[in-house]
């Protein structure tokens, strides 16, 4: 079992070798290695509190496909803005996730 | 820390597609708010399947191209999950529904739908936010 808790139990070997710093003195040969799946390991991170930091757009992608959404649709309605809005914002308080300004 | 996001089921997707109006606001509004928008690979196939002309096929890809959009791939250990989420539900043939049922209860995200009804037949507790005028 990792830190994780991802369950897969590890290969062991004992290696004089590394794919790290090759050239220098290995002093404890024992090796541990796992092979987890990127979505695995996401998961694994996520439930652990971690924040999908690298998925998150920025400001600067944001503006741009707001841009791209006015180009192809418009603006969005007024009233079905202000609908879902308050929507969204009735779930962010009733779940405690407050939206990101 | 909180992450704010969505699961979009396939009738998200095809909604904004067709520039139905609440969809529209939902991308709009979601997208100023930075939240992630999470795709099940499922429900992006089945959006896919009800896109009708070039202009709808030209907004779901801008959709999905948005780096704020995660579509989540169907992979051998979650299609087992879902398939077998589908057969304890005793809902062999809902697959996008599964799908995003499956990515809701991973992320504790909801699911932003206008069918609340059929994530219900596979979870009746699942979270749920209802668009779609």
């Amino acid at each position: 079992m990792t830190a994780l808790g991802l369950g897969t139990a590890p290969f062991v070997e004992d290696a004089a070798d590394t794919y790290t710093d090759a050239d220098r003195l290995v002093v404890h040969w024992r090796a541990y290695q796992w092979n987890h799946g990127i979505g695995e390991m996401v998961t694994a991170l996520a439930r652990h509190g971690g924040e999908l930091a690298l998925a998150r757009p920025t400001k600067a992608d944001r503006d741009a496909f707001l841009a791209k959404i006015r180009a192809r649709f418009g603006q969005p309605d007024p009233e079905s803005l202000a609908r879902v809005n308050a929507v969204l914002d009735q779930h962010a308080a009733m779940s405690g996730k407050q939206p990101v300004a | 820390m909180n992450l704010t996001g969505y699961i979009l089921d396939e009738s998200a997707l095809t909604g904004y597609a067709r520039n139905v109006p609440d969809w529209h606001s939902f991308v709009w509004s979601a997208s100023q708010r930075l939240s992630l928008l999470m795709v099940p690979a499922a429900a992006a196939a089945a959006a896919w399947a009800r896109t009708a002309t070039e202009q709808q096929r030209d907004a779901l890809q801008e959709l999905l191209d948005y780096p704020g959009t995660r579509v989540e791939p169907l992979d051998e250990a979650e299609a087992a999950a879902v398939g077998l989420l589908l057969t304890d539900a005793g809902q062999p043939d809902l697959l996008a529904v599964g799908h995003a049922v499956w990515h809701a209860r991973q992320w504790s995200l909801p699911v932003v739908t206008t069918q609340p009804e059929s994530l219900r037949l596979v979870d009746p507790e699942i979270a749920t936010i209802t668009l779609g005028a």
